[in-house]
């Protein structure tokens, strides 16, 4: 695979790819920081993808990796000191989806991540195991203990009722 | 909960926002990246020859840092760098880093995730066991960590919910009492053993209530904890629940319990706070010196993520009244702070940066 030939892959999937990391990100700027990064790591050592039958597929893991890495970093810091970071750039700005995504962030990452990469894009099960580095079961319980969280942050959002812990 | 959310993701809408950047600049950017990587390989080589040539010295602040930037830099001091290298693990692996990502790290205030209700630590006469100078057996059996299991705990995983005072209440995955009662037992005692010194409290049952902790920064939290039911007590030990992470069963530990320090170690001063000047390497520590200090040397640990502070305090050899003074110091980084976070080595705890 050389530069010209990742050019084409480039053309074709970089939109797609950022869509696809934004609902992970739930931040379409992140979303696009990765994935070019995912693009300028390929381009650094194209000897990466030798064997490697989708680079789609391929750079989509990459960029999933790298939001992982860079999430955890970043929310560890902002978190520990309370600094208050940028705000997510969210392009759709209907009621619904900003809800979504807000409430997608409260989420432990790794729920989010199964979440997303399930329920968002719709990859099998399996596929999003293979991507997260976890066991099925792991992808099971994350989903289910997700959609549960989820729905209670939808009910607090309503209501605002402590947890109970009596 | 799949038709209602899929709905509010469309992306289509999406995709419209999506602006390409000029495929010549990543192609650009990689072209740099890789001769920063060539230079780096040259750099390491040198390295490697002047250690294999000369004296380690080359390891600590020396040549050709900008190049390998990913590379972990040391202080030169090799407990120091050691006991550093084991934070940064407890934080990424130990479940530091993963309550810091719930928002919620307890405060160095708390001490231990094990907490007496009131009512056990006052004694008879009015005296808390803590100020007492003869504490009870049971309360040092209790500060030794000196359990015996009676009857078996349970193994369950029920869901709990940590409550952040003014902020959001959190789903989180708990450890079950079993592996929660390890934590509590930490000291055994000699077979044949019956003074008061071997004396271990029994722990009969565990329910799940919860604990209010102060948190790092301020404010407070409602956690869930297991609270232990000790034969002979007229109260339960608490200790917290969370699990260490979202995918393993072992219970989280603050710290102090991940990095004890041995009572011949360096007694490494906490740093406070550290300030750094935008544009600029230098990193400035706000630690608790004592009045009689004979030296006091910064020492710093850094890696891609994290940079360990610590000072080294060398007391003046002579009697002296132990009076803490604010004091500051000053090291130079390899680079700017960044976003990295900050540990102190005296206790494992993250420093405010300001």
């Amino acid at each position: 695979v050389d530069e010209h030939e990742l050019g084409e892959v480039y053309a074709g999937s970089y939109r797609r790819l950022v869509v696809r990391l934004y609902a992970v990100t739930g931040d379409l700027a992140e979303a696009e920081e990765v994935v070019q990064e995912a693009f300028v790591r390929v381009l650094a050592s194209p000897r990466r993808l030798r064997g490697v039958d989708s680079p789609e597929a391929w750079l989509f893991r990459v960029a999933v990796n790298l939001t992982r890495t860079r999430a955890r970093r970043r929310q560890v810091l902002d978190r520990l000191l309370r600094r208050i970071g940028e705000p997510p750039v969210v392009p759709d700005h209907s009621a619904d989806h900003v809800a979504l995504m807000a409430a997608l962030r409260h989420l432990p990452t790794g729920q989010r991540y199964a979440l997303a990469l399930h329920y968002l894009l719709d990859l099998p099960i399996d596929e999003v195991a293979q991507i997260l580095d976890v066991s099925l079961g792991t992808v099971k319980s994350r989903l289910h203990r997700g959609r549960a969280a989820l729905a209670d942050l939808y009910r607090d959002d309503l209501t605002r009722v402590g947890g109970d812990h009596a | 909960m799949r038709e209602s959310t899929y709905a509010a993701f469309q992306p289509d809408v999406i995709a419209e926002h999506v602006r390409p950047p000029e495929y010549a600049g990543l192609v650009a950017r990689a072209r740099r990246r890789r001769r920063r990587r060539i230079a780096a390989i040259g750099v390491a080589t040198a390295v490697a020859v002047a250690i294999v040539a000369t004296v380690p010295v080359v390891l600590s602040r020396g040549a050709g840092r900008d190049a390998v930037t990913d590379a972990p830099v040391g202080s030169g001091r090799a407990d120091f760098d050691r006991r550093a290298v084991e934070m940064i693990a407890g934080w990424t692996d130990g479940g530091l880093a993963y309550v810091a990502e719930l928002g919620f790290v307890p405060s160095r205030m708390n001490g231990t995730l094990t907490l007496l209700p009131e009512g056990w630590p006052v004694r008879d006469d009015g005296v808390y066991e803590w100020e007492s100078p003869t504490p009870s057996p049971e309360y040092r059996a209790y500060l030794a960590g000196r359990f015996r299991l009676v009857g078996p705990l349970s193994t369950d995983r029920p869901p709990g919910t940590v409550s952040i005072r003014g902020g959001p209440t959190i789903t989180v995955p708990l450890a079950s009492a079993q592996d929660t009662y390890l934590t509590l037992d930490r000291a055994d005692v000699a077979p044949g053993c019956t003074g008061d010194e071997c004396l271990e409290l029994p722990v009969t049952a565990a329910t799940l209530g919860w604990v209010d902790l102060m948190l790092d920064g301020g404010g407070r939290a409602t956690v869930p904890a297991w609270l232990f039911t000790v034969d002979g007590l007229s109260v339960p030990i608490a200790r917290v629940a969370l699990a260490s992470s979202a995918e393993t069963t072992a219970p989280l530990r603050l710290p102090d319990e991940l990095f004890p320090l041995s009572p011949d170690a360096p007694r490494w001063a906490v740093v406070h706070a550290v300030a750094t000047r935008s544009g600029t390497n230098r990193l400035e520590y706000r630690f608790q010196g004592g009045l009689c200090d004979a030296g006091r040397t910064p020492v710093v640990y850094e890696t891609r993520d994290f940079v360990v502070v610590g000072v080294d305090i060398v007391a003046e050899r002579k009697a002296c009244f132990s009076v803490g003074v604010d004091a500051t110091a000053e090291v130079t980084l390899t680079r700017p702070l960044g976003d990295r976070v900050v540990l102190s080595v005296a206790d494992g705890f993250p420093v405010r940066v300001t």
